[in-house]
């Protein structure tokens, strides 16, 4: 990447909760506060602030200058609420990284707050009685529960056009249960097999139960800054290498170009073109899991296995496994952590190349690659430790 | 960009079969299908229905369909029913 070299600092949570409202403002200030705290620096080192919520009537995250207030930030040089399109939580610290090196800002904190009430797409609501804009040619038939369908029927369009088996998706629901055994934060801890995966409820056919995240209240912080900040830090620095957004042709959830890939091949793609790391040296994936047909494409359109390999590839999920050639989703994912949505990937991804996961730490892990979404709202970025 | 008139014939190139109705309104014809259909004219051109009056359970992608308009409420609207690949329904 151009401009001064970014790294990651510190990184906090306010642990997912299933039940209970804690509130999007002691939910935000508990994750930023460890992050500060983790990272050795106080709210007035802090001149950018960048947030991703859903937008909407009901705030699902403070927007930036709530988080200012509320941490007591003295001024922002930079600052960004993004809403609704984007990366999911990921696309924060892409924002502050840009940021950063550009030198609009020198501290970023950014953070995904969400509550349980706007992750839980799957509740029966009411709808308008009218669709209005794109949602008359849809809202009609039936087709509801935000993305759940248009991923149902990518799951069907991959197994006609490349093989793949519906227990293929369930290696990523499986693996996610056998990392998050370890993680303190995850909701979902008890392992799971195949067997499990293949018997539990259809939600939208080939889509399962347990190919979908799961909705809880919390938040996840990191904080930003340049290299040469970073050196005087107490933490290992976690450099970024670098990133890359993608949308793919025609961006759409429903009408795409690349109906089943969505933006994750040209973001996969534009991510190996800007580094001379390569696949095979990435120690460590943390790769978005809101539903396992999101994870599965991107192991593809970052070329760890050939388009519509996966299922040979993941080896009945040993690859993917502890001890496997490419962990995934250490913690968890959201699968077994909790519907944090994206900024937790970048966490886990931190947390990994400094060494400190404890039971579940890859051994000598330096290089992490993270990815966000899905459809046509990707991005990724390869972060390295020195 | 420009409209010009079709068959009503395609085939489908995805579909689910859903299970839970997350619009309650939906909760009464469970479980019904929703798919993606690529209209004969042009293949890249697609269009979201319901696939009606068959098993869920015999719907195939690349299935041939055709249009047919059936009244919900107060509208009209355009769903496919499986037709023979010369376009009759079946």
């Amino acid at each position: 990447m151009e401009g001064r070299e970014v790294a990651v600092v510190g990184v906090g949570y306010a642990n997912p909760v299933r039940v209970g409202q804690p509130g999007i403002d002691k939910l935000t200030k508990t994750a930023c506060v460890a992050a500060l705290n983790d990272a050795g620096l106080v709210p007035a080192d802090v001149d950018a602030v960048v947030q991703y919520s859903f937008g909407g009537v009901r705030a699902d995250s403070p927007t930036a200058t709530s988080a200012q207030r509320l941490l007591g930030i003295p001024d922002l040089a930079m600052y960004n609420d993004i809403m609704g399109s984007g990366p999911s939580g990921l696309a924060s610290a892409m924002d502050a990284t840009m940021a950063i090196a550009s030198g609009a800002a020198d501290v970023a904190l950014v953070y995904r707050t969400i509550t349980r009430e706007a992750g839980h797409t799957g509740a029966p609501r009411e709808g308008p009685n009218l669709a209005e804009g794109g949602m008359q040619w849809t809202a009609p038939f039936g087709y509801s529960g935000g993305i759940m369908m248009s991923i149902a029927m990518k799951m069907r369009r991959r197994m006609k056009e490349y093989g793949t088996r519906q227990e293929d998706f369930g290696t990523i629901a499986v693996n996610a249960r056998q990392w998050g055994k370890d993680n303190d934060r995850a909701v979902l801890r008890d392992p799971i097999s195949i067997d499990d995966y293949l018997s539990c409820r259809p939600i939208a056919e080939p889509l399962l139960l347990l190919d979908c995240d799961y909705p809880v209240s919390g938040s996840v912080a990191a904080v930003l800054t340049t290299r040469e900040r970073a050196a005087d830090l107490k933490a290992t620095p976690v450099l970024v290498e670098t990133m890359a957004y993608g949308t793919g042709s025609d961006p759409d959830w429903i009408f795409a170009g690349d109906f089943v890939f969505g933006g994750t091949r040209s973001a996969g793609h534009r991510l190996w073109s800007r580094t001379s790391l390569r696949p095979d040296e990435v120690d460590v994936a943390e790769l978005y899991d809101g539903f396992t047909h999101i994870t599965m494409s991107w192991i593809e359109a970052l070329g760890f296995c050939g388009i519509g390999e996966f299922g040979d590839w993941v080896e009945g999920g040993k690859t993917i496994g502890p001890g496997g050639a490419l962990p995934l989703n250490t913690h968890g994912g959201q699968l077994s952590e909790g519907r944090l949505h994206g900024l937790g990937f970048l966490t886990e991804a931190v947390l990994q190349l400094r060494g400190q996961c404890g039971v579940r730490q890859v051994p000598n892990a330096r290089v992490a690659v993270v990815a966000n979404a899905h459809g046509p709202q990707t991005g990724a970025m390869l972060l390295r430790r020195d | 960009m420009g409209s010009s008139e079709v068959s009503g014939r395609g085939r489908i190139y995805s579909f689910t079969v859903v299970r839970q109705a997350f619009d309650p309104s939906f909760a009464e014809g469970l479980p019904y299908v929703v798919a993606l259909i690529e209209i004969e004219e042009d293949r890249t051109v697609r269009v979201l229905s319901n696939v009606v009056d068959v098993d869920p359970g015999q719907v195939e992608v690349g299935m041939p369909v055709k249009v047919s308009f059936e009244k919900r409420g107060d509208t009209v609207l355009p769903v496919f029913r499986p037709a023979t690949s010369d376009g009759r329904v079946q």
